[in-house]
């Protein structure tokens, strides 16, 4: 479902992909100079545009222009007009200030299940590459369980479990995103294992634990920093696709999801409750995989 | 040859493992459920003798672990237990429903391709030039629309504006193919422009890191037209990531056409599923789960498999 999982496909530890073998020089500077002119783009889009919406959720956690909760009967389904810049829904609620009343949830959605994956993830893939071995094997079977069911699946399977409901619908996207972190991670372990300043650290006599979260850890980051904002617009995204089924934030907690899912029912008398809410969906998303895009080709 | 059953052999012992653990995770995430599925069934009213007997007829009084190796042992054979809701076999109703996501996932990876490969590589042909910014600026916001919101659109514009193409519902397979088609249509575009979104950018990246390899080099060194250096030399190895990636693609379309099926109202597994979870027929939930799951998993190893018959170098690596 999310991006997170299809970029898979794409980044630098793809599936089986056959070894690509580094192009001769010249075109190689030109490709990466070209590169680094659309990686300036995506990446101040894309920061404007995640921008916009932190904002927003910030915002939303304060203030609203109306009560996103109360009813009016009497003006159910208007246009956008003045009173209500971007109409009203079903029972009349107005659809800007339910848009930012519901904005801290999706935005907190995708930081806290972020989190979770990289909490989960990251420990797990560089101690496997660190150590490799039995640990390893383990831990990167485990992942592969994980990794093997798709995200909406694997959430729609927890919230079966645990009841519906956004903590729930939270703790199943972050959970099924850490395979990935945990991948991204023992990558990097592996690789920087046999460097020399690793070697050095071990030879003045560091600690395990020093070397992965002193000169790994850091190491491993910018990598880490492209797939989490991948991670946050993939959950974002999941987040809103189960409120959408009904099975994320419940009523009358106001989610863009839910939003949409009331809006089917009435797109027949009225289109407007079905744009606004999609477009913010589509503008989080945007923001944030753009943001990740330009990261990664900066690197 | 020996190399090659090698690979195949390793492919799907591992194949076999992940399923099995598919299989105990979904069982582990559905025990943590509040509730008894025995007093479900019956209602809050029943009799306790009554939720006793049942639970000793579903097998619910026996450990955990022996419950587990018990449907698994069932479900090696093709039994997946009985739905507390429909009172039906689930493999039955697995079945049952199963044509209309296949369909679904059929023409919208067909979508994805039709539309990702060619716009990809033409990209490609043309990086870094205005037709090639709009490609991609199109591919980013394809990726960023959420299939859900777009079947909303696709409804609006095509079903109820202008009345080309049936809003939502599936008429059955008796209308004839060609009403089936229609109602597939909408539905398999909203799941599959964000997929063909990702096979255009892969192809286009792909088909860029092939011209700057050296046979590319030598082959314009030799006087071959550029439509011919194109297609002939770079296409042809490029196209070998994008293949393995369309596994990939074809089992999030499979996952992705539980949410496209409930914006259409299609009955296809994904409805199954979202039912099962509503009436919480934890069989069916288990059984929907495993099976969309291994569907996924299969498509990819077949993927895998047929890539390694194609590029000699995979059996030979890892």
């Amino acid at each position: 479902m999310g991006l997170a999982a299809e970029e898979r496909a794409i980044g630098p530890a793809g599936r089986d992909g056959p070894p690509h073998r580094a192009g001769p020089a010249a075109p190689r500077a030109a490709f990466r100079a070209g590169r680094a002119a659309v990686a300036d783009w995506n990446l101040a889009l894309g920061a404007a545009l995640s921008g916009l919406v932190v904002a927003l959720a910030l915002t939303g956690l304060f203030y609203s222009p109306q009560d996103p909760l109360a009813m009016d009967i009497s003006h159910r389904l208007a246009p956008p007009g003045p009173g209500h810049p971007l109409g009203t829904d079903q029972y009349g609620r107005d659809i800007l200030s339910r848009l930012m009343r519901a904005a801290p949830a999706a935005v907190g959605t995708g930081l806290g299940a972020t989190a979770l994956g990289a909490l989960v993830g990251v420990p797990l893939g560089l101690l496997a590459g660190y150590y490799r071995g039995w640990l390893d094997e383990v831990a990167m079977r485990l992942m592969d369980g994980l990794y093997a069911f798709p995200f909406i699946l694997f959430a729609l399977l927890v919230v079966a479990g645990l009841g519906p409901g956004l903590g729930n619908a939270v703790f199943a996207i972050g959970l099924v995103g850490s395979p990935v972190f945990a991948r991204l991670a023992r990558a990097e372990a592996l690789g920087l294992r046999e460097r020399q300043f690793v070697e050095a650290a071990r030879a003045a006599g560091a600690r395990d634990l020093t070397i992965l979260l002193r000169h790994i850890l850091p190491n491993a980051l910018p990598t880490l920093a492209v797939q989490a904002s991948l991670a946050f617009s993939g959950a974002v995204l999941a987040e809103a696709a189960l409120s959408f089924l009904g099975l994320g934030t419940q009523p009358p907690h106001p989610s863009w999801g839910r939003m949409l899912e009331e809006a089917q029912s009435y797109l027949t008398i009225s289109p407007w409750p079905a744009l606004f809410p999609g477009l913010a969906i589509a503008v989080t998303v945007l923001g944030f995989n753009l943001l990740g895009d330009g990261l990664r080709d900066r690197l | 040859m020996r190399q090659v059953a090698a690979y195949v052999m390793r492919r799907v012992a591992a194949f076999g493992v992940t399923l099995v653990l598919v299989t105990a995770v979904t069982f582990l995430v559905l025990q943590v459920i509040p509730g008894d599925p025995a007093q479900i069934v019956l209602g809050p009213d029943a009799e306790p003798a009554a939720v006793e007997r049942l639970r000793a007829q579903l097998g619910l009084d026996r450990p955990a672990a022996v419950q587990y190796l018990a449907w698994l042992g069932s479900a090696l054979r093709g039994d997946l237990g009985t739905s507390l809701h429909y009172g039906r076999p689930v493999a039955e109703l697995l079945a049952g429903h199963l044509p209309v996501t296949l369909a679904l996932t059929a023409l919208a990876a067909a979508l994805t391709v039709a539309l990702g490969l060619p716009l990809g590589l033409l990209a490609a042909a043309c990086a870094r030039r205005p037709a090639d910014t709009g490609i991609l600026a199109a591919a980013q916001l394809g990726l960023a629309l959420p299939s859900f919101w777009l079947g909303l659109l696709l409804i609006l514009l095509f079903g109820l504006r202008l009345r080309w193409l049936p809003a939502s519902g599936f008429p059955g397979w008796e209308a004839g193919a060609g009403a089936a088609l229609g109602a597939l249509l909408l539905p398999a575009a909203a799941l599959g422009l964000a997929r063909a979104a990702v096979v255009l950018r892969l192809t286009r990246s792909s088909l860029l890191e092939a011209l700057a390899q050296d046979y590319v080099r030598t082959a314009r060194a030799k006087g071959l037209r550029e439509s011919a250096v194109m297609f002939k030399h770079a296409a042809r190895n490029a196209l070998a990531p994008v293949v393995t990636a369309l596994g990939l693609q074809i089992g999030l379309l499979l996952a992705g056409s539980i949410v496209v099926e409930k914006v259409f109202s299609l009955p296809g597994l994904g409805q199954l599923t979202l039912w099962a979870i509503s009436y919480r027929d934890l069989p069916l939930v288990q059984g929907a789960v495993v099976f969309i799951a291994a569907a996924v998993m299969v498509v990819n190893l077949a993927v895998d498999l047929a890539y390694a018959g194609l590029d000699p170098r995979i059996r030979y690596g890892a």
